[in-house]
């Protein structure tokens, strides 16, 4: 299983063939950007004494939907040395570095599956694509912030995705929306956010849309993944923690005795860090198979039909 | 969607592998050793810091009742308390760039509140909030309310164990 066809149809996909240099360019263009944004922009405190965004953890998404895939390693990088910059740099940085890369990756992923701004669209089937891309893949960097988290001892699951996750989603509208005013007024509908076509194959041939019973499941498999990890991970976090608050003694006295089988602190560790691990570890298996093995089939059928499904 | 049996296997031996992986950093981040045993100058002022967000502001005198108070702590858990200053520290860097003794009163409690530390479970093992609670607010809050001066703010100026409560006892009768 090769990564190099889906990083192949990756890069077709965003309209041209990009050069080396180019690609370059996108990474360290958008690192140096979310490094300046994030000094500038630090602690915007929404809900006070609940949720504090960083509006530079929302420019990950808008940047690979108008620079391509290279953005979010840019994005992640950029996190980094922000990092480095005010001295908090710890291993979970790495973790922090990563669901910038996946909020930017996923976001392109999703943009690229839902088309938001695609032709016949009404604007409020637009607003509600768009978003549902924001939200699922501000769903899945929560939830592999979160995962990373309680795994390194620095936040419980339900605590940090729930955090993370309100952060990524208002930080990325509030850089997206302003953004899409300004270019819809000034490109037409959708503006710069439009998908763009993809490069025509060599023999010119556009060829038909694969867009196949096999190709809608598997945008439902990776719309549904991230979710359903956010889901689990914060009943099972908040599940398991308050059951290790109750005395065992009380779970025989209702006659639930039974419950006290997965009341296993030394197996499962504090706050079932080992479950989380392990269930943590196959989410992210499973995704990546399908993300590769829909991209390799993505890109045979590129090779068959010309690369575009519009 | 076609993916083979091949993405299958690829994908359970990928998720055995990091669950290997993920499992041995959990384990090694979990174990509480705390390679200092004594408070850093850093981790002091953060430590005065929560106590001046954590204590009610009738009490005068914070920064030296903590010193002698975290003076006379064990090692194992001084350390650990300056374990979880550290982190509490380093939150307050990554949201508002500077360390938490630096912050305004009103910053240092959404940075508190921001990571958590007023929702979950005190737990000295736990994650970075549950040892922030256990070791940073409970830990001097304990210290204030077994203190007579701290205790006469709620009413009670003998605390349990404290010595004075003798004298009182014997000048009452």
């Amino acid at each position: 299983m090769s990564v190099r066809p889906l990083v192949g149809a990756m890069y077709r996909e965003n309209g041209k063939d990009v050069t080396s240099c180019g690609r370059v360019l996108t990474v360290v263009g958008t690192a140096a950007a979310c490094t300046i944004a994030w000094l500038v922009t630090r602690g915007v405190v929404v809900l006070p004494g609940l949720l504090v965004v960083q509006p530079a953890s929302g420019l990950a998404l808008p940047l690979t939907v108008l620079f391509g895939p290279g953005a979010a390693l840019g994005a992640a990088i950029g996190a980094l040395a922000g990092d480095v910059a005010v001295g908090s740099l710890a291993p979970i940085s790495l973790v922090e570095s990563g669901s910038q890369l996946l909020l930017g990756g996923l976001g392109w992923l999703y943009w690229r599956e839902l088309d938001p701004f695609g032709a016949g669209r009404r604007p409020l089937g637009a607003a509600g694509r768009a978003g549902a891309a924001v939200a699922v893949s501000s769903a899945g960097a929560a939830a592999f912030l979160a995962w990373g988290s309680e795994l390194l001892a620095v936040a419980p699951f339900h605590l940090a995705a729930v955090e993370a996750g309100g952060e990524y989603v208002l930080a990325t509208l509030v850089v997206l929306a302003p953004y899409l005013v300004v270019s819809t007024r000034a490109d037409g509908f959708g503006g710069r956010l439009r998908r763009p076509r993809a490069a025509p194959s060599p023999t010119g041939d556009r060829g038909p849309s694969p867009r196949t019973d096999g190709r809608r499941s598997r945008t439902v498999a990776l719309l549904s993944l991230p979710v359903a990890w956010v889901l689990v991970g914060t009943i099972g976090s908040v599940g398991y923690r308050v059951l290790e608050t109750i005395p065992p003694t009380d779970f025989v006295e209702r006659g639930v005795g039974v419950l006290l089988v997965v009341h296993q602190p030394g197996l499962f560790g504090p706050g079932a860090v080992a479950v989380q691990a392990v269930f943590g570890s196959f989410v992210v298996a499973v995704f990546g198979a399908l993300v590769v093995g829909g991209g390799r089939t993505a890109s045979e059928g590129d090779r068959i039909t010309g690369g575009d499904d519009e | 969607m076609r993916l083979s049996r091949r993405d299958a296997l690829v994908a359970l031996a990928g998720g055995a592998a990091t669950s290997g992986v993920s499992l041995a950093v959990s384990r090694a981040a979990h174990e509480t050793d705390p390679a200092e045993s004594s408070l850093s100058s850093e981790e002091l002022a953060t430590v005065v810091a929560v106590a001046t967000v954590v204590y009610p502001s009738a009490v005068e005198g914070i920064e030296r009742f903590v010193e002698t108070y975290v003076s006379g702590l064990d090692d194992a858990r001084a350390g650990a308390m300056g374990e979880a200053a550290a982190g509490v520290d380093r939150q307050a860097r990554e949201a508002f760039g500077t360390g938490f003794a630096a912050l305004s009163a009103d910053a240092r409690e959404t940075v508190l509140r921001d990571m958590g530390v007023d929702r979950v479970a005190s737990n000295a093992e736990g994650t970075l909030p549950e040892r922030a609670r256990y070791h940073l607010v409970n830990t001097l809050l304990y210290a204030l309310f077994t203190s007579p001066t701290g205790s006469g703010l709620v009413g009670i100026d003998d605390p349990v164990g404290c010595g004075s409560g003798f004298a009182t006892y014997r000048t009452d009768r």
